[in-house]
């Protein structure tokens, strides 16, 4: 079924030419020499109320300490609860890794609330797992993934915290401000692990006067310890990022066709919201099938309600390209 | 942290000063965009730039400076008219006693300007900043303080709005 866009095209057409119109007579409106006298005066008072004052540079400031090792304690001074949990262990996925609390922050007052869990990576020793039969001796490979895998871990958690740590630190700087509210979450869960690929899932959620989620996806390759890009999984030179493109804008275009409530920023007159293709960077992971799942975050390809969407890549869609 | 704060603060001021001068009617058209008449829209830019220039210290970044005092000027619009608007253009009506269409205010075609008035507060201000001052998305996201995607998603929305009146009126 072909989408109908020019009647729709020609309604939104009118709405810019009218703007369009508007904005001469919009620039023609100017202050009169009156004024501009009188704004002169202001900035003159304003230099002269600065000189005046004695500013008082009085700063407060909170820092919240990181222990060296794992358990982070956060206490806040505030009316209501303010709580922290130690460690929390998730038992091992699969063999080689695990998900640890790093950093529980919590605060509660009347219009801030605050439940941040900051995750982090551990590699599993395998010299003292509790798997040991199944990793009977350690072999150079091994060894070797495991390092990379080492190294792998602390680029992601390192870069989790410095995400979760402005989360904070922008959360705290709200807190000057009694009157408005701000409400922030930050959770994370492993999606879709097999024996090969594990996937941290970090998700983030923030309100003010309206709510906003955004994720992260970091996929490790478990057979060789490093960070799975989404190019790792094509063939060189393989234009998988015209593929995968493609096929999404087919499923947008499908969803919108047999759902008049879908809408994705496809063929909207304002050229710059469309969708055109995704990157190297676009967030992605594995599922369960070993299918590619792109994810965007919310108002990246369609309007804010649709929230955080997925596309799944069928196989066949990439089956030559893959390595 | 500074470590000559007395001085930074002086070039601070004086880079601000120098932008206002620049811009002031652009604060102006905006202002009275919001406020319909000269006096009212004269009056927030010049307290706009009070405000501005006493909190000069506060800037910690001047490559944002323009951003920063476009951003005080907005909101002194939406301080003078009291909470952001979400109600619609007949209860403001109401509520202030004006109206489009009185000699007070110079516009030619009413009816496109009434059409603004259905949007809130915010949205109006991304509609001109967008149409009237042809900013780019993420200049507008910085001056309101949001993300790219919610000032995208608003801007959709505003343009359907204006859509639905535009097409109502044409069709009375």
């Amino acid at each position: 079924m072909i989408y109908d866009f020019s009647e729709k095209k020609n309604e939104q057409e009118q709405v810019g030419e009218k703007l369009r119109q508007m904005k001469q007579e919009y620039e023609s409106m100017q202050m009169s020499e009156a004024q501009l006298q009188e704004l002169r005066q202001s900035i003159e008072k304003a230099d002269r109320d600065n000189k005046k004052e004695h500013r008082n540079h009085n700063m407060v400031k909170y820092v919240a300490g990181f222990a060296a090792a794992m358990a982070v304690f956060v206490a806040l001074p505030n009316t209501s609860a303010s709580v922290a949990h130690a460690m929390e262990q998730i038992p091992v996925i699969g063999k080689l890794v695990e998900v640890v609390t790093f950093r529980d922050y919590k605060y509660e007052s009347d219009t801030k609330t605050a439940d941040i869990e900051v995750p982090k990576l551990d590699v599993v020793d395998i010299e003292n797992s509790a798997n040991v039969e199944e990793n009977s001796g350690i072999t150079p490979e091994n060894a070797e993934v495991q390092e990379t895998l080492k190294k792998t871990a602390e680029e992601i958690n390192a870069e989790i915290q410095r995400i979760t740590g402005e989360i904070i630190a922008d959360f705290e700087a709200t807190l000057e401000n009694e009157d408005g509210y701000k409400d922030v979450i930050v959770k994370s869960e492993v999606v879709a692990t097999t024996e090969d690929f594990f996937t941290l899932k970090l998700m983030c959620y923030e309100a003010a006067a309206s709510g906003y989620e955004w994720n992260y996806y970091y996929t490790i390759d478990l057979e060789t310890g490093k960070r799975l890009q989404l190019k790792d999984i094509f063939g060189e030179d393989t234009d998988y990022i015209t593929l995968i493109s493609e096929n999404i804008k087919e499923q947008m275009q499908a969803q919108m066709d047999a759902d008049e409530n879908v809408i994705y920023w496809l063929n909207d007159e304002m050229e710059e919201l469309n969708f055109k293709q995704i990157t190297e960077e676009t967030s992605f992971y594995l599922n369960e099938d070993r299918h590619v799942v792109i994810a965007f975050n919310e108002g990246d390809v369609a309007p804010m309600y649709m929230g955080t969407v997925e596309f799944v890549i069928p196989a066949e869609v990439l089956k030559d390209i893959r390595k | 942290m500074h470590f000559f704060p007395g001085k930074k603060n002086k070039t601070n001021k004086e880079a601000i000063e120098q932008i206002i001068l620049d811009k002031y009617n652009q604060y102006y058209r905006l202002a009275y965009s919001y406020v319909h008449n000269e006096a009212d829209a004269g009056d927030i830019v010049q307290n706009g730039a009070y405000k501005a220039i006493r909190s000069s210290h506060t800037l910690k970044n001047m490559e944002y400076a323009e951003t920063w005092v476009y951003r005080i000027m907005l909101n002194e619009c939406f301080r003078y008219l009291g909470q952001p608007k979400t109600v619609s253009y007949e209860s403001l009506q109401e509520e202030k006693g004006f109206e489009l269409g009185s000699t007070e205010d110079k516009y030619r075609d009413i009816d496109l300007w009434r059409a603004l008035e259905i949007l809130s507060d915010k949205d109006k201000a991304i509609i001109i900043m967008k149409y009237f001052e042809d900013k780019k998305l993420e200049e507008i996201a910085e001056v309101l303080e949001e993300n790219l995607s919610t000032v995208k998603s608003r801007l959709y929305r505003s343009i359907k709005k204006l859509q639905e009146i535009l097409s109502e009126d044409t069709e009375k």
